[in-house]
């Protein structure tokens, strides 16, 4: 009964993700797109935030990057997908280990800063560059001939996320993951099981670079051109909130979280609820587009002071228990053995 | 195998270290031993590599590894444990067996990442050393669960099955058998020996407990005040007179200041029990059934070696820590339940140990903040600081002065200044003679006596003899229990020598 109770929930979340979407206008795709996209953002802060435990107040400048390279290598250069992918998380790496070289030197509340400069820099110069990022126009940036259509992009980017799920899966159950939770708990402790600092505290700035460069091209596709407005602070802001309320360390989390906040605006609309407020007494009208900077320091301070676990401590059960196979005979009771005071 | 060659370190203005040489033998078990304070986990840093010294070098395996970084220094074979518990809290035992192979790993960090098909396998592999590594050190039954709450001598277990794991050529051990009863501590002998014979290792520790270290060492150094004090045999090291001075001070016999018994009590402590953390998986007791009474304006000194219980019989007192069950009755009312700062108020004021000065603010902000709850009766306050003036001159010719850049005396005095800036009626003072030299710590006890002498009652922890001629009774504790009570000359020198070092030969 169980079984066919695990196997239901699990058919509805693949009908929800895999059927639901194909029974939808490709305008409202774009949005669940855009969703998937968010969830890879989610995983890049979280490798960050949740892994190496360093802040970034700038993650609008890493997927801006992404976003414009990508542009970049496909309207100017005419170069294929790959290959404009491959280039974007070359550079992607490349700016997020210049970064990470930086936080080796400067920590905590000032490396908050050096983060929020640099987001906020990108913003106002770096995507102003007119030869680069085609100025305030912005860049165009089609998507790949064979995934021209909207539910079509939508799989990619799903498989896109796949990759990533595996990637941070496989690096936190591998020797990379451990280094990094050591060093979080304890420096000392780290080195003295031969972690190196330096060394892994790169590895994460890297590969969340990685993550998020891909995310920022899916992004540009997506659209299909880049403007450097997109990327403001309060962009950096919704990215580490989304990530945090989602839950540090918890991929299914983060997932959710990321999702959710992209969907917000939406639902918002689809919803109504913007109309529902505004015909309170008292309430401004609310744009829906604020809608996540509304509910994000809400569900910030929740999640700080009822759910330090955020999404993710409460799906935590759920997933339990969709793992759970009840055909395999039941984990033995532990034994209550007492401390064994001699040793072989 | 190991050779440490006059290496010294100071920080702050204080000799931490000074021109201290240790060698270690292939497959030897050397113990390092000295009070409080003397320098034995800056040594330790030295050799693991956490903290460069001024001067002096580290060779190990004939290689002069001065200039590598700790992570460098595990990967050439040195594992370290730590004073207090070295291991990834919040995670399972497996999971910190697992973080410890990091170097056992055959697959880059990047071919992990990817989740390589090679990963996959070496990963099997990692996870059932892991679990032969538990089997061996008797832990396959908590393997699974966190490492947080586990008892203390469990968690010591699991942080030297972390060590072998970095597969160790030497292994620093930092207090191996603090926590650990007689018993267990006897058992740990043999496991030493065993892990010795089994893993091929070396063995250089850090031990109060001296007769574990003449049962179970090679070859003892004692370090006093950053110095090599004496090494060689363990039996000729703990005879060695200024091994005993070092840890005991002086066989001065003790001024009998007596005669307090016609005196009331100010606090009785009643059956007390004390352990850390909470939850399912608190530690074993620390403070087991302890009752005394502190009489009224008396001075009583509490005696033992590190991890006897001292500092949190005083804690208790203060409120730092509540105790699990029995009472505490400070004049004539119960405070069991008060918390520190409501305390304070009562009359009762904790100079804790080692200072605890605020070093970036000078002598008289810190005064300053001692008198907290008196900051809106200026008379009060001008009276304390009048009363620390006179009884500490040499603070008030520093009062501008910032309070980390004096010397250990004087932040020592400063420490007790602050807290008389309360207007405490019991003044608790742990450590006071902590890295001071005798004619220091002799001058700091004589402000004490003044500031008994003007009605304040003194509760004194220390490990050595120096307080005796300053107190009026004397408990000695060894682990958790009161083994002794008597006057301050009922306590001598010859008693307390058994009990630190063992019988001597």
């Amino acid at each position: 009964m169980n079984a066919a109770a695990r196997g239901a929930v699990l058919a509805g979340l693949v009908g929800l993700v895999v059927v639901f979407p194909l029974t939808r206008s490709g305008i409202e795709v774009n949005v669940y797109t855009q969703a998937v996209i968010y969830a890879i953002v989610g995983l890049s802060l979280n490798v960050l935030l949740g892994y190496a435990g360093q802040i970034s107040l700038g993650h609008q400048a890493f997927v801006g990057i992404g976003a414009f390279t990508a542009a970049y290598m496909t309207s100017v250069h005419e170069q294929n997908f790959v290959a404009a992918i491959g280039v974007t998380m070359l550079v992607g790496a490349a700016q997020a280990l210049l970064l990470g070289l930086v936080s080796l030197r400067i920590t905590g509340l000032y490396f908050a800063l050096v983060t929020l400069t640099y987001g906020t820099m990108a913003e106002s110069s770096l995507f102003n560059i007119n030869s680069l990022t085609g100025g305030s126009a912005g860049q165009a940036a089609p998507k790949p001939a064979a995934f021209a259509s909207d539910h079509r992009y939508y799989f990619l980017c799903l498989a896109f996320l796949a990759v990533v799920l595996y990637v941070d899966w496989r690096l936190t159950s591998t020797k990379a993951g451990r280094a990094l939770l050591a060093i979080r708990q304890d420096r000392r402790v780290a080195a003295s099981f031969g972690a190196d600092l330096k060394r892994y505290t790169l590895i994460a700035f890297v590969v969340s670079g990685v993550f998020a460069s891909v995310a920022g091209a899916l992004l540009a596709y997506n659209t299909g051109s880049v403007v450097a407005s997109q990327f403001t602070f309060q962009l950096a802001l919704v990215f580490v909130i989304m990530t945090v309320v989602g839950g540090l360390r918890s991929r299914a989390g983060v997932v959710v979280g990321s999702v959710f906040f992209a969907l917000t605006g939406f639902l918002f609309d689809k919803l109504h609820l913007a109309a529902a407020f505004n015909a309170l007494p008292l309430v401004p009208a609310l744009p829906s587009n604020l809608a996540p900077l509304v509910l994000g320091p809400l569900l910030l301070l929740f999640t700080l002071t009822r759910h330090p676990g955020g999404f993710g401590e409460l799906l935590r059960p759920i997933g339990r228990w969709l793992r759970t196979d009840d055909t395999a005979p039941r984990a033995r009771p532990r034994e209550a053995r007492p401390p064994v005071e001699s040793h072989a | 195998m190991l050779e440490v060659e006059g290496c010294s370190v100071s920080f702050g203005g204080i000799r931490a270290l000074r021109d201290v040489s240790v060698e270690v033998g292939e497959l030897e078990i050397v113990g390092i031993i000295g009070p409080n304070g003397a320098g034995k986990t800056t040594l330790f840093d030295v050799i693991s590599g956490f903290r460069r010294p001024d001067a002096g070098r580290v060779r190990f395996r004939g290689v002069d590894v001065t200039d590598l970084p700790a992570h460098q220094r595990a990967a050439a074979g040195m594992a370290r444990a730590f004073q207090n518990v070295g291991l990834i809290r919040g995670a399972t035992v497996r999971t910190n067996l697992l973080a410890a192979e990091h170097l056992a790993a055959r697959y880059t960090a990047t071919a992990g990442i990817l989740g390589l098909p090679a990963t996959w396998a070496d990963e099997r592999r990692l996870s059932r050393r892991a679990e032969t590594l538990a089997e061996i050190l008797g832990l396959t039954y908590v393997l699974d669960r966190k490492v947080d709450g586990l008892p203390y001598g469990i968690l010591k277990h699991i942080e030297l099955a972390a060590v072998l794991a970095t597969d160790p050529d030497l292994v620093l051990l930092d207090e191996p058998t603090s926590g650990m009863g007689p018993g267990e501590t006897a058992a740990f002998a043999d496991v030493l020996r065993e892990l010795r014979r089994s893993f091929q290792i070396t063995v250089l520790m850090i031990e109060h407990n001296v007769p574990f270290v003449s049962a179970v060492c090679d070859h003892v150094y004692c370090l006093d005040f950053g110095e090599t004090l004496a090494a060689g045999k363990p039996e000729a090291v703990r005879a060695d007179p200024d091994v005993v001075e070092a840890y005991l001070g002086k066989d001065e016999p003790a001024r009998c200041l007596g005669a307090a018994a016609a005196r009331d009590p100010l606090v009785v402590v009643d059956n007390i029990q004390v352990s850390y953390g909470a939850g399912p998986h608190r530690s074993p007791p620390v403070l087991r059934d302890l009752s005394f009474d502190v009489l009224d304006s008396e001075r009583l000194v509490l005696l033992g070696l590190n991890g006897a219980g001292k500092t949190t019989t005083l804690a208790v007192l203060a409120g730092l820590l509540h105790p699990d069950r029995g009472s505490i009755v400070f004049a004539g009312r119960d405070v069991t339940a008060l918390p520190a700062a409501e305390r304070v108020a009562l009359g009762i004021t904790l100079v804790p140990e080692g200072r605890q000065v605020f070093p970036g603010l000078s002598v008289e902000h810190n005064l300053r903040l001692g008198a907290w709850l008196h900051r809106h009766d200026d008379r009060h306050v001008a009276e304390c600081r009048a009363r620390v003036r006179r009884l500490f001159p040499r603070l008030a010719r520093r009062g501008w002065q910032r309070a980390g850049t004096l010397s250990g005396g004087e932040q020592q005095m400063l420490a007790i200044g602050r807290a008389l800036m309360a207007g405490p009626r019991l003044l608790l003072i742990d450590e006071a003679s902590l890295g001071l030299s005798p004619a220091i710590t002799r001058s700091v006890f004589r402000m004490v006596d003044e500031i008994n002498a003007e009605g304040v009652t003194v509760v004194l922890v220390e490990q050595g003899t120096a307080a005796l001629g300053h107190a009026d009774r004397a408990l000695i504790l060894e682990r958790g229990r009161i083994v002794h009570r008597g006057t301050s000359t009922e306590t001598d020198h010859a008693s307390l020598r058994e009990r630190y070092l063992g019988t001597p030969v």
